[in-house]
């Protein structure tokens, strides 16, 4: 036998001896940036759900649930041959809620992406942790400018990775402030926020807009989630000579204030304004009368033939009717996330599935046209996916409840929706 | 497979091969078999010392955060009590310490499930151990962020606290001298201590509230002079600020504190869970351990015996069969070392050492034959170089302009060729013998050249480069010096200095500058542009081979950009204009061309140039112009502001007319206009009388439709603008009856329109862009003879500089309408005037106001846009340039209905100081079913609104002396938000119109006003939401 025969034969057999060594291993190659998740044949889906499910919150929580409830039941709880999970966590409706929910989704490597949150002071720790870990996150609820774009510039708490298909309330305070000064003839307003970032985010855009029309902010004052007292803070409302007050709180604290302004004669004339956090059944319904008159600031509700459907389905599938219309969003924000998984994941042969966690990012911030039941969602480069729209609502019958409110529209305020050029989409903040 | 060498050991190959192949065998048996006794035993080991580690560490470290979790609870009790100070030492910094070592801790225990193998029980809670890890360190950072912040407010020194504390005390100086004010800070003093103990936000805005009241009292105060009171005033806005802070570095903590809770309740389940699965992974380990350590232990003894017995066996086998053959080669290879080159070797057994025997013997045969042929090689050899010799040293002597001269270590003269004899003037013979320096160098260098001459000789200082050295008749010879020092056959050195004769070369380089310096100067220095081309593909194109400055500061290249470029990729636009072929013109037939003004455009450039053509004898195409294009633009716009002013002044006159008599001629055509409508309704409609009604109600109004295009002209567009897409605009019209009337009138012309969809909306007054649209139709129909076709266009264009500016816009993006006929065009003296009122051609009277295409041209002006106007015998074309906008629009409903709506007794409030206004208003509104109410001012209706309601309010703008509409409203929604209202007046809309929609108004309605107009602006403000 020739001499490299012989070595080709002892190496062949060297080689099968050490192959022999190590289990057969499947070698799957990750060429994205921010690593992939590998899913072996049928493994589920795992999707991270942070939502305030505590607290006077918990309704809105429950109905984001609920949206996205609605769009797992269309997809038969699967995508792409793999069933989904959800690790549903409780936020709280806190920044800390949200930094420790987050810690618990992001403990599993294999989490795909994260559905949520209610609250926007939650998001803005959440979505830390979430861009740091490399993960994708989307939600239907939160509004504050701070978590995307003020001015189509990048906000304080922009994080790569999040996106949300709620419109984002910068325009909101404007809104409010706008009706005010024209159509109510107002020139006094003093503010209350409860040092969230939704909250401040609403006080500072109508204080902006409101001294640029020539009006002045006679009070900027704050109060703390979990106050019960109001009087004080009211005091000084009354003392500052406010012809209309704007208060975008949560509740209890709406509550509290709202009910403690009624009792005080020095602010009988007081025009009352709130925004979309109590735009719901259980506010309503505790108020009753004592809301009578006032005015609310909140996104637009959408009445395609789609919402109509969805609402259909909603009411069927939970026997009763939603404590407020964002379950749409929540339902939007699923799709959109399960629609850009489909479009990032690599189908493997044995069914296996591999999904790159900057791709998936990409897809999302690709998605223009997608439609919605809440209108045609297009994601900019800072996360927004939603046209903003917003109305002005008055209550004049409180027993009517949401619905009533929704359709008695004071005035309707269509901001221009921000473009970013090809470039700066290109060069993503 | 066969495998020879194993059935047939008869090479030393194959023996030493199947020898060490089992020793090497057994060693790798004994070796693994060893080894992995080795491996599982440690692995077992291992295993059970991480799983120790483990369980230490996880309960070290939850014992470490438990007991900083108390120490920080303690702190941030204790630190009120004992002080900040001694809080940190006691509490907070051990705190601080213990969460370090959990954290370093944490790491550990990272590192060690990651790199040791641990059991199945661990590594099924790897998401828990994440979330344990993760949390630790979140730990770490909350419990230092907390304590900052409790420091940030209780610091004895700088904290918020002693802030507020020393910021207090101060302000109670302050205010000592007033009683009233001593009291108001007892007050607050007493709300700040109970803050100390509530740490609410509440507590903290009363004490706002009472600052606040401080401040009111501390202007009204006489026993404080003014600089106590500033002083004063600016305490309480720094205690105002720091208690902002106070509160919300007191959230903050709160926070904190929330989040020490949330993390205590998800860690501690899990320390609990990682204990009790890290003990059983040890128990596990254990178990293992013990069973390897016995069959290590076996298979180690078998392996060890198997391998002595096959040891002794193959040494004895290699001992007998090679070691002594390779002893005998050895001594064979010394005896050819040392010359003996006739030994022979063993070649027996035909083995590998009977082969090496063999090799040897050939190897001493083939040396011998190699020594005999090359003593033959070098005799031949030695006669070529000979020959060679001889032929370089010809070719040395008779090079042309190249002298050669050979000096030997004395610096004399051996060889001097016959070029050397040219240069210099002196032949071999007399040259040879002597020092160089006394041939060639004048006498006052010589001595420095017998320098340079001994550095070349002694030290290898060649002498190289340009040098002058002397002729024999004195004259100066320039030439290039080389050197090269030989070796010559006896071993002495030889040194060749060779010269290079540069007389011609330096005289033609001489002139060729001077011409070069001279031409240069100008082309630089020229205020015009000179080009030279080259013509390249036949003359098909140019390729630019200089420019001079000129032409960067002409067109903005600098020569380097542009040179070596082709013309035609440079400036594309030379060929539709024409300068291309003049250019190859002058390049085919060499004559000298003058280029006339012209104006070159490519893309955005739009300039002015002139200038000469000619060709140089190299072949090029020389072309020197200048810019003229300021001169130019000078012309065209001296032009257009001329008829600009001359426009205006006319337009001024007109103004000042109408805008006089317009407001009363409304107000006088109210009663032609509006009670016809309440006649006719009450007249039977067989009545002779309506025939003449209707005539008068229709000269009321084409009288208010020219006092509308009066106002149109005289003060312009003031009406609002929406948001409109001009589509949309051209659809209304073609749908509206005038337009219908407008072809009934012209049965034989064609109408069609030609709408891009890829328009961008526009700010505009829409009543004046279709009444634009309008006229111009009107304008295109009369100008068409029988029958014809009319196209209505619209499209996008962006307007750019040039363009722009002839237009005498702003540059962007304009929407255009544009109204083309096929009628028989406008002649070139009427173009100037057509945009002048009353100016026509056609009878007057016959159709419209006469102030048609002015009310276009002012309608232009007040949307800031242009007007295009081109006629010839087929047509004539008007373009009309809006400026455009980006925002997204809403749609507009057209309102063509002409149907009178009737109400349901609604409560209808009319405010109106002309007492006809009055009565024509209510008489109409109680004809439609509505219950009317008239007040004959601003200020009467709004006292009338204190005590009633109403479903709408019909407002005039201008009342007399009183209040006028707008602030009619503004008072009114103080107290009825969101009323509903209208507005109407005999003037055009003006800012206070425009104020009054802003605030809520739903409508404006001009005087004088048609039932049914009247009518439907009622109803649909009612209907308003």
């Amino acid at each position: 036998m020739p001499k490299a025969r012989r070595t080709t034969l002892v190496s062949f057999f060297c080689f099968l001896l050490l192959s022999s060594c190590h289990p057969d291993e499947q070698s799957i190659t990750c060429t994205d940036s921010l690593g992939c998740v590998i899913l072996e044949t049928k493994a589920p889906i795992r999707i991270g759900v942070l939502q305030s499910l505590s607290g006077k919150t918990a309704p809105l929580g429950q109905e984001q649930l609920r949206g996205l409830q609605l769009a797992l039941n269309e997809r038969k709880h699967a995508l792409l041959g793999h069933p989904i999970v959800l690790q549903i966590e409780d936020t709280g409706c806190t920044s800390e809620g949200g930094a420790n929910a987050a810690l618990k989704v992001l403990a599993d490597p294999q989490t795909v992406a994260i559905f949520g949150t209610t609250c926007s002071s939650a998001a803005a720790t959440a979505s830390k942790a979430m861009s740091d870990a490399g993960l994708t996150m989307v939600s239907g609820n939160n509004s504050a400018p701070f978590l995307t774009s003020i001015g189509d510039k990048k906000a304080s708490n922009w994080q790569p990775g999040y996106f949300r298909t709620a419109p984002n309330e910068e325009y909101s305070g404007q809104a409010a402030a706008y009706f005010a000064y024209h159509r109510l003839g107002i020139r006094r307003v003093a503010t209350i926020n409860d040092g969230d970032i939704y909250t401040c985010g609403l006080t500072e855009g109508f204080a902006h807009m409101f001294t640029e029309l020539g009006g002045t902010i006679v009070l900027d004052a704050a109060i703390d989630k979990g106050d019960r007292e109001m009087g004080p803070v009211l005091d000084a409302v009354a003392d500052a000579k406010a012809e209309l007050l704007f208060f975008p709180l949560f509740q209890p604290e709406g509550n509290d204030l709202l009910t403690k302004a009624r009792q005080s004669p020095l602010l009988e004339k007081t025009i009352l304004m709130s925004d979309g956090a109590l735009i719901e059944n259980t506010f309503i319904s505790a108020m009753g009368k004592l809301a009578r008159g006032m005015y609310f600031v909140g996104p637009s509700s959408a009445s395609s033939e789609k919402s109509t459907l969805l609402a259909q389905t909603y009411l069927s599938t939970f026997a009763t009717v939603p404590a407020v219309k964002y379950y749409q969003n929540g339902y939007d924000a699923a799709q959109l996330l399960f629609h850009a998984i489909e479009r990032a994941a690599i189908l493997l042969p044995e069914g296996g599935l591999v999904i790159g966690r900057g791709k998936l990012r990409q897809t999302l911030y690709d998605s223009h046209g997608f439609e919605g039941v809440t209108g045609p969602l297009n994601c900019n480069a800072f996360g927004d996916c939603a046209s903003p729209q917003f109305d002005i609502l008055r209550l004049t019958a409180p027993e009517r409840g949401v619905e009533g409110l929704l359709t008695n529209i004071q005035f309707t305020f269509r901001p221009k929706r921000s473009r970013i050029s090809p470039q700066a989409q290109k060069e993503r903040p | 497979m066969r495998l020879p060498t194993l059935r047939h050991p008869t090479t030393i190959a194959s023996k030493l091969r199947l020898g060490f192949g089992l020793v090497f065998f057994l060693i790798a048996f004994i070796m693994a078999a060893w080894l992995w006794s080795l491996y599982k035993v440690n692995q077992a080991r291992n295993t059970i010392s991480n799983c120790i580690a483990i369980e230490r560490t996880v309960l070290d470290m939850d014992r470490l955060l438990e007991k900083a979790r108390r120490l920080h609870g303690d702190f941030s009790l204790q630190y009120a009590i004992i002080g900040l100070g001694a809080a940190h030492v006691q509490f907070a910094q051990p705190s601080i310490r213990l969460v370090a070592e959990a954290v370093s801790a944490s790491s550990e225990l990272k590192k060690m499930i990651a790199q040791s193998r641990v059991g199945k029980h661990l590594r099924s809670h790897q998401v828990d151990i994440n979330l344990y890890l993760a949390s630790a360190k979140r730990f770490a950072d909350t419990s230092i962020q907390s304590i900052e912040l409790i420091t940030r407010i209780a610091a004895p020194d700088y904290g918020l606290e002693a802030g507020f504390d020393q910021l207090f005390s101060q302000l109670q100086t302050a205010t000592q001298t007033s009683p009233p004010l001593i009291e108001l800070t007892r007050k607050t003093e007493l709300l700040y201590q109970k803050y100390r103990v509530t740490h609410q936000r509440s507590q903290m805005q009363s004490i706002f509230n009472a600052l606040n009241r401080i401040n009111d009292l501390l202007d009204t105060e006489p026993s404080m002079d003014p600089s106590s009171i500033k002083w004063a005033h600016t305490l309480i806005a720094e205690l105002e600020k720091t208690g902002e802070e106070m509160v919300e570095v007191e959230a903050k903590i709160k926070n904190k504190f929330n989040d020490f809770n949330i993390q205590t309740n998800a860690i501690q389940p899990i320390a609990r869970m990682l204990v009790a699965e890290a003990a059983r992974e040890v128990a596990a380990a254990k178990e293992v351990f013990k069973q390897t350590i016995n069959g290590a232990l076996i298979s180690l003894a078998l392996c060890l015996l198997t391998a002595m017995v096959t040891g002794l066996l193959i040494s004895r086998f290699i001992s007998q069969t090679i070691t002594s053959r390779i002893r005998a080669l050895t001594h064979c290879a010394d005896e050819v070392q040392q010359g003996q080159l006739n030994i022979s070797a063993s070649e027996h057994p035909n083995d590998e050492l009977g082969q090496l025997g063999q090799t040897l013997n050939l190897m001493s045969g083939r040396i011998r034959a190699m020594v005999d042929q090359l003593e033959q090689t070098i005799a031949e050899r030695t006669g070529q170089l000979r020959v060679s010799e001889h032929r370089f040293r010809s070719i040395a002597d008779q090079l042309p302009h190249v002298g050669i001269i050979g000096i030997d270590h004395t610096g004399r003269v051996f060889f001097w060729n016959r070029a050397c004899h040219q240069l210099y003037g002196l032949t071999d013979t007399e040259a040879c013998g002597y020092l160089l320096e006394e041939l060639i160098v004048a006498e006052e260098k010589r001595s420095l050249f017998a320098e340079q001459l001994s550095a070349w000789i002694h030290q290898g200082q060649a002498i190289e480069g340009e040098r002058i050295f002397r002729h024999q008749n004195e004259t100066a010879v320039p030439v290039y010096v080389a050197s090269l020092d030989l070796e010559a056959p006896d071993g002495s050195k030889e040194f060749y200095s060779i010269h290079l004769d540069l007389s011609e070369l330096k005289q033609a380089e001489e002139l060729r500058a001077l011409q070069a310096s001279i031409y240069r100067s100008l082309f630089e220095h020229i205020s015009s542009g000179v080009g030279v081309l080259e013509a390249v593909d036949g003359g098909q194109d140019f390729i630019i081979k200089d420019a001079n400055p000129a032409v960067e500061r002409i067109e903005g290249y600098t020569p380097d950009e542009i040179r070596g470029r082709s013309l035609t990729a440079c400036f594309p636009g030379v060929e539709p204009i024409g300068l291309l072929a003049q250019i190859q013109k002058v390049w085919q037939t060499g004559e000298p061309a003058v280029m006339p003004a012209f104006c070159y455009a490519y893309q955005h450039r739009q300039q002015w140039r002139q200038g000469h053509l000619y060709k140089i004898s190299s072949g090029e195409v020389v072309i020197v112009y200048d810019d003229i294009t300021e001169l130019k633009q000078g012309e065209l716009q001296r032009q257009a502001i001329e008829a600009q002013l001359q426009r205006s002044r006319k337009m001024e006159a007109i103004g000042l007319l109408a805008g006089g008599v317009a407001h009363d001629l409304n107000n006088i055509l109210s009663g032609i206009v509006s009670y016809p409508d309440l006649i006719l309704m009450q007249l039977a409609q067989d009545s002779k009388l309506r025939k003449p009604i209707l005539a008068i109600q229709e000269s009321g109004q084409r009288a208010a439709a020219v006092v509308a295009d009066l106002l149109t002209v005289a003060r312009g567009v003031s009406s609002e603008k929406k948001l409109c897409s001009l589509n949309q605009l051209v659809a209304q019209y073609l749908n509206s009856p005038e337009h219908e009337a407008l072809l009934s009138r012209h049965p034989g012309i064609q109408c069609r329109s030609e709408c891009s969809q890829q328009i961008w909306p526009l700010s505009c007054s829409p009543i004046h862009i279709k009444k634009s649209l309008m006229n111009l139709v009107t304008n295109a129909a009369e100008a068409i003879d029988q029958g014809g076709l009319i196209t209505i266009r619209t499209r996008k264009e962006e307007l750019f500089k040039d363009k722009a500016q002839t237009l005498g816009v702003k540059p962007g993006i304009f929407v255009l309408l544009e109204v083309t006929d096929s009628g028989s065009g406008i002649a070139k003296e009427d173009l100037d005037h057509i945009f002048e009122p009353f100016y026509t051609k056609k009878v007057m009277g016959r159709s419209g106001t006469g102030l048609g295409l002015a009310v276009v041209w002012n309608t232009i002006q007040d949307h800031h846009g242009a007007i295009e106007v081109s006629s010839s015998e087929q047509g004539t074309i008007f373009t009309l340039y809006f400026p455009a906008t980006e925002q997204e629009f809403l749609f507009m409903e057209d309102d063509v209905d002409n149907d009178i709506r009737r109400g349901n007794g609604e409560a209808v409030l009319v405010v109106d100081d002309e007492p006809l206004q009055r009565e024509i208003a209510t008489q109409i509104l109680d004809t439609l079913g509505y219950q009317s109410v008239a007040m004959a001012s601003g200020e009467a209706a709004v006292d009338y609104l204190q005590d009633h309601t109403v479903d709408l309010v019909l407002l005039d703008m201008i009342m007399g002396t009183g209040i006028n509409g707008r602030e009619t409203y503004a008072q009114i929604i103080r107290h009825h938000p969101g009323q509903k209202a209208l507005i109407v007046s005999g003037f055009s809309e003006n800012e206070e119109v425009l104020e009054a929609l802003r605030l809520g108004v739903t409508a404006y309605l001009q005087k004088p006003y048609a039932i049914s107009s009247l009518s439907r602006a009622v109803v649909t403000a009612l209907q308003s939401s």
